[in-house]
């Protein structure tokens, strides 16, 4: 072994000299030195190498460790938390989607019955006596006019159907007072089926350019009431 | 309905798992962390950054415990996702900052200072460069071997002992050149 390999040797890992350097080392004065030397320099290596490690690493990493498993756990059973709460959230949804259907008022006859009768006490003292021209007025607004007098008018109020703006019109009728809903034509899914109760009854009239209802008492003659107005009801083009 | 409900006896062998799991985690924590903290210290040459490394390294080891099979390669199992958490912040930092900082890493040990020699042999230790730094630390601190280091590092033995050799060398040169710590080396 030359002098160069003997040193690469002892350089690369002087700790762990194998058994030929360690002849070479004793065989020769100057190699014994060098080895010393080397051996000298690594252990101050390792001293400067071995720098403090903070005190309380070990229990900060285990710490960290706890915490990160605590908080995946957290996550783990809030991610059940939350789907559980969307299903619910969505069970209910499914329940007031189903209740705001109310069948109730699939018939629209029968939501503006209802109208009528929360609206009972107030039309009931009620007399505007609206002329023709005011109602022709507010009728324009559906395109659509009266050629001729439909008699007494005790108002003429627009009002709210769900999504509906309706023209309601109170009318004299042969048994009472005739309410009558004009209202855009409509593509919504409803019931149009006349309906009755044992006070009211209720008629739809699909024409040209509106909607019509019809409530009226319930001896009231809806075909009389129909073309009473229907015949002075024209479009405006 | 045996799929959604446990019986007492395995709700017991979990949690003895998870027992186990959690001593066998402490027991590497306790047996490897100095070496790691000393190894990404003379990697990052940054003792914050070192131990936030640290800290990264045994999480992920908790998450992959289970990838463990050998306890003997345990250390290098910790070394090799050490690495591979420096290159990620190596990455990050990237993006991160425009200019690479000077190592701190001097400024902040108070506790080398005393040591005149040390303080100094720290500082040359230091300025070798990565490729010669990262198998001496690895050798010196770690205790790995030639073959090992280079499993590690992904070189061939040949090329590791070089660089061992060359680390050696130059700071060798660097304590010849330097008189003031000769002559305390000798006297």
């Amino acid at each position: 072994m030359d002098d160069l390999e003997f040193r690469r040797k002892v350089f690369a890992d002087p700790k762990h000299l194998d058994d030929e350097i360690k002849q070479a080392a004793q065989a020769d004065a100057s190699k014994k030195r060098f080895v010393d030397e080397m051996q000298n320099l690594e252990s101050k290596l390792e001293r400067a190498m071995k720098v403090d490690v903070p005190d309380d690493l070990a229990s900060r990493i285990i710490l960290r460790q706890s915490l990160d498993q605590h908080k995946s756990e957290q996550k783990r059973k809030m991610t059940w938390y939350m789907a559980t709460a969307a299903s619910v959230a969505f069970a209910i949804g499914i329940g007031f989607s189903q209740m705001s259907q109310d069948p109730e008022f699939t018939n629209i006859n029968q939501l503006a019955m209802q109208h009528v009768y929360d609206d009972a006490m107030y039309h009931a003292s009620l007399d505007l006596d609206v002329p023709l021209t005011e109602v022709n007025a507010k009728l324009a607004g559906y395109g659509a006019e009266l050629t001729d007098s439909i008699g007494h008018i005790y108002s003429a109020n627009y009002c709210q159907m769900q999504a509906i703006r309706a023209l309601h019109l109170v009318i004299d009728g042969k048994q009472g007072q005739v309410n009558i809903f004009v209202m855009p034509k409509t593509d919504v899914e409803l019931d149009w089926q006349h309906i009755a109760d044992e006070k009211m009854q209720g008629k739809a009239s699909r024409l040209q350019g509106v909607d019509v209802i019809y409530i009226a008492p319930k001896q009231e003659d809806m075909q009389q009431v129909q073309s009473h107005l229907e015949n002075k009801l024209k479009w405006r083009i | 309905m045996k799929l959604f409900s446990r019986n007492k006896s395995d709700k017991v062998s979990v949690l003895s798992d998870m027992r186990e799991k959690q001593r066998q985690y402490e027991a590497l924590v306790s047996a490897y962390h100095k070496d790691l903290y000393r190894y990404a210290y003379w990697l990052i040459q940054d003792q914050h950054i070192a131990e936030d490394v640290v800290q990264e390294t045994f999480l992920r080891a908790w998450k992959s415990l289970d990838s463990l099979v050998d306890a003997k390669a345990a250390k290098s199992w910790l070394i090799t996702i050490l690495r591979r958490e420096n290159a990620r912040r190596f990455e990050r930092k990237q993006f991160d900052m425009s200019e690479y900082d000077e190592p701190n890493i001097l400024d902040k040990s108070t506790d080398i200072e005393d040591d005149t020699e040390q303080y100094w042999l720290n500082r040359q230790i230091n300025k070798l460069p990565l490729e010669y730094r990262e198998p001496l630390v690895l050798q010196v601190v770690a205790g790995f071997s030639g073959d090992e280091i280079a499993g590690l590092l992904d070189l061939n033995k040949n090329t590791v002992m070089t660089r061992l050799f060359r680390a050696r060398n130059m700071l060798k040169e660097a304590l010849d050149n330097n008189p003031t710590l000769e002559r305390s080396a000798n006297g």
